[in-house]
C-alpha cells in the first residue's frame, strides 16, 4: 500500500509521518507512536475508551482515519500535562476513588478535560452529558462525576 | 484489510476544488465528512478520500426566520446553538441533542447524517417534517426539497462530483407547533423508531400538518393518510386516536433484527398519539404514558 504524508501535532509536538492511508488515528497513536494511554475498547465509537481531544473537541480515535487529521492538533492522556505532575483531573480521580479497573479512565479524563476547557463551571448534568459516550463497566459513575465536579468547583 | 485500495487523501479548501476531484472518474474518489459511517462500513473500492473538513461549510446562519446550516457543521454545534434551540419549537435542537453521545456528536456532521443514512439516523425525520431544502453543488447546482431528497437513498441519485453543501430550513410561522419523539432502549442507544410532527393551528382547528416516521425504513416516511384525517378538522381525542391508528397501519416497516414489525407499529401508534395529544390537544403527556 502506498504511504501518505501526514503532518500532525500530537501533545504539542509536530510530527511529519509516512503512514498507510487506511490507518485509524487510534492505531497511529498506539502502534506507531506508542502512546498506549489511549485504549481500544469496542472499536465502533460506543465505549469511549479511545477518547482524545482533536482541535479542542473530545472524539473517538477509533472512528477517525489518521489521514483526516492532517494539519490538526491532537491531545492524548499523555499530553494532558507537560510535566511529571498529575493533571488536576487525574489527581481528583485518585482522591475520589474514581478509578477501579482503570480501562475507561483515560477516556473519561479526556472527555472531562474537553468539557472543562469549554465550560470551566459545568453543572452535574453538563458533566454527565460530557461523559455520556464513555462507558465504565465497574459502574463507578458517581465517583467519576464527583471527581470532575471537584475540579470544576476549584475553577 | 479495510480500504485496501486506498492510496490518497486530499484536502480541498474550496467546494469547487472538491467537486473537481470528485468528478474525475479516474481517481475513484469519495467524499469524507465526519467519517463515522465510513469507518463502520468502508467502500472497499475507494482509491482516494476527499476530506471535506477544510471546506467553508461549517456554519449556522439565521435568515428571515429560517436557518441555513452548512453540510460539514458537526451535530454538536447544533446543540450549542441558540438559533437552533429557538427554531421550530426546538425540535431540530431536540433531535440533535439526542443523537448518540457527546463524542459521536463532535464527529457526525449534518450533511453526513443525511447523505449516509442508516435505519437509526435521526436528522432526516426532522429535516423532512420541517420542509427543509437541500442544496447540492456539482458541475451544475440544484436545490431539492427534503421530500424529493428522501425519495431514494442519496447515494443512488447524487451524481459523481455532487456534494450536499447546505440545508435550508424555512421560516417557522408563529401559529405552527412541532414535536419530536424517539424510542430507544437506553438513552444513548440507536432509536427503534422516531416521529416528528409539525402542524399549524387556529384555536383547536388543525390547518396544516406533516407527520413523519423515521426508523421504520432507512428513509423517513410521511404518513399522508393520517395527515388527511387531521387537516382542517377540529382536534379531538377521537381524531387523534384515528390518525395514530392509521399511521401505524400505513407505514412501511423494513426487517429489523432488533424488534418485530408489530412492535414498531405499536411504537408508531403510541408516538404519533402522544405527540398529537401534546401539540394539538394541549395535553400534558408524560413520557412514560406514551407507552
Amino acid at each position: 500500500m502506498k504511504k501518505i504524508t501526514l503532518k500532525i501535532t500530537i501533545n504539542g509536538r509536530k510530527h511529519t509521518l509516512r503512514i498507510d492511508p487506511n490507518l485509524r488515528l487510534l492505531d497511529l497513536l498506539r502502534d506507531e507512536l506508542r502512546l498506549t494511554g489511549t485504549k481500544e475498547g469496542c472499536g465502533i465509537g460506543e465505549c469511549g475508551a479511545c477518547t482524545v481531544i482533536l482541535d479542542g473537541r473530545a472524539v473517538n480515535a477509533c472512528l477517525i482515519l489518521a489521514g483526516q487529521c492532517n494539519g490538526r492538533e491532537v491531545v492524548t492522556i499523555e499530553g494532558l500535562t507537560g510535566k511529571d505532575d498529575l493533571h488536576p483531573l487525574q489527581q481528583a480521580f485518585i482522591d475520589h476513588g474514581a478509578v477501579q479497573c482503570g480501562f475507561c479512565t483515560p477516556g473519561m479524563i479526556m472527555s472531562a478535560a474537553a468539557l472543562l476547557d469549554q465550560n470551566p463551571t459545568p453543572t452535574e448534568e453538563d458533566i454527565r452529558e460530557a461523559i455520556s459516550g464513555n462507558l465504565c463497566r465497574c459502574t463507578g459513575y458517581t465517583q467519576i462525576v464527583e471527581a470532575i465536579q471537584a475540579v470544576a468547583d476549584d475553577n | 484489510m479495510r480500504l485496501a485500495k486506498l492510496q490518497r487523501v486530499s484536502y480541498p479548501e474550496t467546494v469547487a476544488e472538491a467537486i473537481q476531484i470528485l468528478s474525475d472518474k479516474k481517481r475513484g474518489a469519495v467524499a469524507l465528512s465526519g467519517g463515522v459511517s465510513f469507518v463502520f462500513s468502508p467502500l472497499q473500492s475507494v482509491e482516494e478520500l476527499v476530506s471535506l473538513s477544510r471546506l467553508p461549510l461549517n456554519y449556522i446562519k439565521r435568515k428571515n426566520g429560517g436557518l441555513r446550516i452548512g453540510a460539514t457543521t458537526p451535530i454538536a454545534d447544533l446543540v450549542t446553538s441558540r438559533a437552533v434551540k429557538n427554531y421550530g419549537d426546538g425540535i431540530l435542537w431536540e433531535t440533535a441533542h439526542r443523537i448518540g453521545s457527546t463524542l459521536n456528536r463532535n464527529l457526525i456532521t449534518v450533511g453526513g447524517n443525511l447523505v449516509q443514512p442508516f435505519i437509526w439516523s435521526d436528522l432526516s425525520t426532522v429535516v423532512l417534517a420541517l420542509r427543509a431544502g437541500i442544496k447540492i453543488q456539482g458541475k451544475k447546482s440544484r436545490d431539492l426539497s427534503a421530500e424529493e431528497f428522501f425519495t431514494r437513498l442519496p447515494r443512488q441519485f447524487l451524481k459523481r462530483g455532487e456534494l450536499v453543501t447546505e440545508i435550508v430550513f424555512p421560516p417557522f410561522p408563529k401559529n405552527y407547533r412541532a414535536a419530536y419523539e424517539k424510542f430507544t432502549l437506553t438513552e444513548n442507544d440507536f432509536a427503534l423508531l422516531k416521529v416528528a410532527v409539525v402542524l399549524a393551528r387556529s384555536g383547536r382547528v388543525c390547518r396544516d400538518v406533516i407527520i413523519v416516521v423515521g426508523g421504520a425504513t432507512i428513509l423517513p416516511q410521511r404518513v399522508l393518510s393520517a395527515e388527511e384525517i387531521l387537516r382542517k378538522k377540529i382536534g379531538s381525542q377521537i381524531l387523534v386516536n384515528e390518525a395514530s391508528e392509521v399511521a401505524a397501519e400505513e407505514i412501511k416497516v423494513s426487517r429489523d433484527i432488533r424488534c418485530s414489525e408489530e412492535y414498531k407499529r405499536d411504537l408508531c401508534r403510541a408516538l404519533v398519539r402522544g405527540i398529537l395529544e401534546r401539540i394539538l390537544l394541549d395535553q400534558k403527556v408524560p413520557e412514560w404514558k406514551l407507552f
